[in-house]
């Protein structure tokens, strides 16, 4: 992990996550704002909860903006470069199989991010990769349709299903 | 007592089915596999199937999951003794012996140690749910929302409180929690909160998808940045060896029923497996004699977090089915489906659906067993798939995390939310945000609002009503000093700081 430049130091990530976290606070304020945050006849207006939890929320990201980025501060290690790769390449390919999913169906968007992930990503032989991609993807079927008796999305493939 | 043991006996009649003893079998299996493997858990591997479970009978749907439970904290102790890699939280405090231990090729020993424990203080945790279980209820009976209210308060501040790492980062997850509970329709006022004029949240942000995002997704990209070094070590089990370890385990009675007895009480209270286990080690570590070498593979430093892992765990049962009070994220998404069931945790579910709970009472005490038995016989298997590289196993479990949200509802709203909540949780889980008591937050949001707006209704909004009943009163205050604890050491710390420099 070392030897990578870090991109992101464990200061400025605490920073930046305390910014976000009190962004959420100030946000859930905003949103119960938008109601009555008082008192009717029947007790607590719908807006009273929310708006004091987010008070809460932005006064500890607050504290936490303090503690760990001005009073106790750690340069230490947080992102390297490697790491970011390592995480983009894990991350995004499974963004594409959920947005596949939507058009291709489940089973089929899992056999080809199985394939690519495994083979071109992973370095697995192909042969390898393919075997596991449709091994899984019919396992996977095999489990949802007829064990648990829950159908997935199968996309432009469903009429072929039904012949199966 | 006496009836809560003939209660008990129902209860073998209600779990002693064919079916549900297959169910238990499968539920350990599967929690085995999740535990073993990264980035699935105790918590995400039962949300997993808890979709799956929406057409099943009640009885057998919470048998099927609780065993994905103990199986998943058993599967998480291999983990930690062969690799060094704690497939659980909950099993952190056992890789500082048990790794060691089989380094030095006692690797039999330290399961056979972490097994029999684990089964023995599960056992015992359930023995208390069974001998406690009338009068928790009974207890929860002088429980009215106003009741209610303080202890939800109550949990969240022993999180605060004993949680570890900075408090204010345990109340930032809580406020998150509770937030994201509040989305959607508010089920009084029947308007809708928080939605940010997004439609698709209008129905609420569902707590699985958030599981399974923070669970499966965020730690995924947390291993992901720092790949896995498996050196497994000999993983051969030697038969003999097992053997001897049995012979000599009793030996270690003080350890186990210690750490047994802090099991069962951060169970009960508020604390979970994770604080629980590692508050038992660090028992063991001061009061056991003989100036024993922890850190360097001594036997007590596995069997001493394996005990307060399961008896927590198990107990935890208790305040969740007695009060709908859960002590772990695991018990809290069990608790999640409970309701999702038309089930109503309280002293009522006690009366009206006795087949539900001490049926799974008395699975528990099965269940418990199987798992010792399945992991013994499994250990071999398990070792090998450890082996694969986990370029596979990782997009795999990607898969199986997309597939379980879109479960959840079929919608593909939740599959935009699971991504959020995967790099949400990939910070909060590496800058040492709590996780347990966000999805606490979660599942108790709800119910925490109705509770605190009934409490308003009944004393016409005078705040003092939560300390004009002694039940109440004691709980808040309790909430109040725990509350003042982190305040306390902070003003500390300044004032050292202060005469340092002066």
């Amino acid at each position: 992990m070392s030897d990578s430049p870090q991109i992101l130091n464990r200061r400025a990530a605490e920073i930046l996550f305390s910014l976000i976290t009190g962004a959420v606070g100030i946000a859930v304020i905003k949103g119960a704002l938008e109601m009555d945050v008082g008192w009717t006849s029947s007790g607590p207006d719908a807006g009273y909860f929310p708006f004091r939890v987010g008070l809460i929320i932005l006064a500890a990201s607050i504290v936490n903006l303090v503690q760990r980025g001005f009073l106790k501060p750690d340069d230490g290690d947080y992102i390297s470069r490697k790491d970011a790769k390592a995480m983009a390449l894990f991350f995004i390919p499974l963004v594409g199989l959920a947005l596949a999913s939507l058009w291709l169906g489940l089973y089929l968007a899992i056999a080809l991010y199985l394939v690519l992930a495994i083979g071109l990503i992973g370095k697995v032989a192909w042969g390898k990769a393919i075997t596991i991609a449709l091994t899984t993807s019919v396992a996977l079927y095999m489990t949802f349709e007829f064990l648990f008796n829950l159908p997935l999305p199968k996309g432009p493939l469903g009429p072929l299903f039904g012949v199966l | 007592m006496i009836e809560n043991f003939a209660n008990l006996f129902t209860g073998f009649g209600v779990a002693l089915t064919p079916y549900h003893i297959a169910l238990m079998f499968a539920g350990v299996a599967f929690g085995l596999v999740v535990g073993v493997l990264p980035g699935l858990g105790a918590p995400n591997g039962v949300s997993l199937l808890l979709p799956l479970t929406f057409a099943m009978d009640p009885v057998a749907a919470i048998i099927l999951l609780t065993s994905i439970y103990w199986g998943a904290l058993i599967g998480g102790s291999i983990t930690s003794i062969l690799f060094n890699i704690p497939g659980e939280p909950s099993s952190v405090a056992t890789t500082f012996d048990g790794y060691p231990m089989a380094r030095q090729g006692k690797a039999t020993e330290a399961l056979t140690l972490a097994f029999l424990s684990a089964g023995f203080a599960a056992l015992v945790g359930v023995l208390l749910v069974t001998t406690l279980a009338k009068s928790v209820t009974q207890f929860a009976l002088l429980f009215s929302p106003i009741e209610y209210f303080a202890v939800f308060m109550l949990a969240f501040a022993s999180f605060v409180a004993f949680g570890g790492g900075s408090p204010f980062k345990t109340i930032v997850s809580i406020g998150l929690g509770l937030s994201f509970a509040t989305v959607g329709m508010d089920t009084i006022s029947g308007s809708v909160r928080l939605t940010f004029d997004v439609p698709d949240l209008i129905k609420g942000i569902s707590f699985l998808v958030v599981v399974i995002g923070f669970y499966g997704i965020g730690e995924l990209l947390e291993t992901m940045q720092e790949p896995l070094a498996a050196k497994p070590v000999a993983t051969r089990l030697d038969w003999s060896a097992m053997m001897r370890t049995a012979r000599e385990w009793p030996r270690y009675w003080l350890t186990l029923i210690r750490g047994t007895l802090v099991g069962c009480w951060m169970g009960i209270a508020p604390g979970g497996p994770t604080a629980a286990s590692f508050m038992s080690y660090g028992i063991a570590k001061r009061f056991t004699r003989g100036n024993k070498p922890f850190g360097k593979g001594v036997p007590e430093g596995v069997i001493a977090p394996e005990t307060a892992d399961h008896s927590a765990g198990t107990s935890a049962m208790l305040p969740m089915l007695a009060l709908g009070l859960p002590s772990s994220a695991t018990a809290a998404v069990l608790l999640g489906g409970l309701m999702i069931w038309g089930l109503t945790p309280g002293p009522m579910l006690f009366k009206e659906r006795p087949d539900f709970v001490w049926g799974l009472i008395a699975s528990m005490y099965l269940s418990n067993v199987a798992a010792v038995i399945l992991a013994l016989a499994s250990v071999p298997l398990f070792a090998r798939v450890m082996s694969v590289p986990f370029t596979i196993i990782g997009p795999m479990i990607g898969v199986v995390c997309i597939i379980s949200a879109w479960t959840v509802s079929g919608s593909s709203f939740d599959l935009l939310l699971l991504f959020i909540f995967g790099i949400l949780g990939f910070f909060m889980k590496t800058l040492n945000y709590p996780i347990a008591p966000m999805i606490l937050a979660m599942v108790l949001g709800d119910r925490s609002e109705d509770a605190f707006r009934q409490s308003m209704l009944l004393s016409q909004g005078s705040l003092t009503v939560f300390f004009e009943r002694p039940l109440s009163a004691t709980l808040s205050v309790l909430t109040i000093i725990f509350l003042a604890m982190p305040l306390v050491s902070l003003l500390r710390q300044a004032f050292k700081r202060n005469a340092a420099s002066t």
